[in-house]
């Protein structure tokens, strides 16, 4: 009786071990109502800083702050999840984009900020097979904006079409 | 575009799609990679301008629809390098008319000085739709003084009327005035006049009874512009002139400024019945309120 109780009390263990590692693993994990930031790396080298407001554990508003990007009267308390590797910041941010949904042209916006190829990756699959037309006009529109060798291919191999 | 004009474009896109303004949208076209090409064109707006001239060149000298090349001259007005006036200029000397066209106001639209000196001898070369397009293009850059020497050198009636038209809808009130001062005068004019707001010029004339057909045009125009000056002038008009085609085309610009106080207060100074009956018929095609304060005051007599 007492190897079974404690054969269950270890497995009880072993399963709230693993599910706290893959809430862990899942950036940035459950957050609580209100704004929450953290830094990464933006599109020119220099810092972003992307904030999120939550509601009832979902995002409800995305926001970048950088060397390119400012908000007039945007000045708030927020929980600062501290630094963020830029593709876990993209990851994360790229959930929130589907057709139809108020969230996906502040997610565009925030992820094109980015650095790296990966935003770049993301828009031009957007443009290239999205189905939504106001998203692809927009993932277009960051594309053009981000000043990036393989966007200005992308969009130089779109504008190349043969009738 | 320097980086100040990237940061302002950007906060200006963040704005407009933080209200909700659906922004650079794949257009309904029929054809799904036009309507994506011309998607494309329209993001390259607020690229920077080294990165979007070769793209934009490249359409423009591919086999593209002429909805897509139109696209791809906007862009290219709005592109702030001499190359990209160069590449408007070019396609405005071009065979195809409509792009010609299309270029030709695309210049307007960019207002460089020296694409838009150039649209002249196109404008001299040009058939009457390319020279449309020139006064468009003048008129959108507001190049008063170009457009009036259009029409100085106008080599016909119909020259000369399509630009005075164009610097009375530019309210080019001074320029106007030196044409008139140059001898031409027309009809045209007056209405240019009227349409330019130019009440000094049209008192003038309206004054002036050396010509009376064209003193009583000027005397009509003047309601066009209207205001308490134009009333003024009208009132002082019909009581002064005994002719009564002046008197008349005075009643005619305050029915067109609706002044119906005025006329109200001719008929009460009035003794004659047949002008009573004539001012009481303008008040009443002026569909004015103040009838019925005659009708009142005639009734009021009865009692």
């Amino acid at each position: 009786m007492k190897t079974a109780i404690r054969l269950i009390i270890a497995a009880v263990l072993f399963a709230a071990c693993i599910s706290n590692e893959s809430l862990s693993a899942e950036f940035p994990g459950s957050l609580d109502n209100g704004w929450h930031t953290w830094q990464t790396t933006a599109a020119d080298g220099s810092e972003l800083q992307v904030y999120v407001s939550m509601r009832s554990d979902k995002p409800v508003e995305f926001r970048v702050r950088s060397n390119s990007v400012c908000w007039d009267n945007f000045d708030i308390e927020a929980n600062d999840l501290g630094p963020v590797d830029s593709v876990q910041s993209i990851i994360w941010l790229q959930r929130f984009i589907k057709p139809q949904s108020d969230l996906s042209s502040d997610a565009l916006m925030a992820i094109s900020q980015h650095a790296g190829e990966l935003p770049i990756e993301i828009l031009g699959d957007i443009v290239k097979t999205g189905t939504d037309r106001e998203l692809r006009g927009e993932a277009l529109f960051w594309l053009a904006q981000s000043d990036n060798d393989g966007a200005f291919l992308l969009l130089d191999r779109l504008l190349s079409e043969k009738r | 575009m320097n980086t100040f004009t990237k940061t302002f474009l950007t906060t200006l896109a963040l704005l407009a799609m933080s209200s909700g303004y659906a922004q650079g949208e794949v257009s309904e076209v029929d054809d799904p990679a036009e309507a994506l090409k011309i998607a494309a064109l329209e993001a390259l707006i607020t690229a920077p301008s080294d990165r979007a001239l070769p793209l934009v060149t490249k359409v423009l000298n591919s086999n593209n629809s002429n909805d897509v090349k139109s696209r791809a001259l906007f862009i290219l007005s709005q592109i702030d390098l001499p190359e990209a006036q160069q590449q408007l200029l070019e396609v405005a000397r071009s065979g195809d008319a409509e792009l010609s066209q299309e270029a030709v106001r695309m210049i307007g639209i960019s207002g460089d000085p020296d694409a838009l000196a150039g649209l002249s001898d196109m404008y001299s070369a040009g058939d009457e739709d390319l020279r449309d397009a020139v006064l468009e293009a003048y008129l959108i850059a507001g190049e008063t003084q170009l457009v009036a020497d259009i029409a100085a050198n106008a080599k016909d009636a119909d020259e000369f009327e399509a630009a005075v038209e164009m610097l009375a809808v530019m309210g080019a009130q001074e320029e106007l005035r030196a044409l008139r001062s140059n001898g031409a005068f027309p009809e045209v004019m007056i209405e240019a006049f009227a349409i330019s707001g130019d009440y000094e010029s049209l008192r003038e004339l309206a004054l002036d009874g050396s010509d009376v057909e064209r003193q009583a045009h000027a005397i009509e125009a003047l309601g066009i512009v209207g205001g308490d000056e134009v009333d003024q002038t009208l009132m002082e008009i019909y009581r002064n002139s005994d002719s009564e085609d002046i008197r008349e085309s005075a009643l005619e610009g305050m029915l067109i400024s609706g002044y119906d106080a005025g006329v109200l207060e001719l008929y009460r100074a009035s003794d004659n019945i047949d002008e009573k009956r004539e001012l009481l018929e303008m008040l009443a095609i002026m569909d004015s309120d103040l009838v019925f304060d005659v009708i009142d005051e005639a009734f009021a007599g009865d009692r």
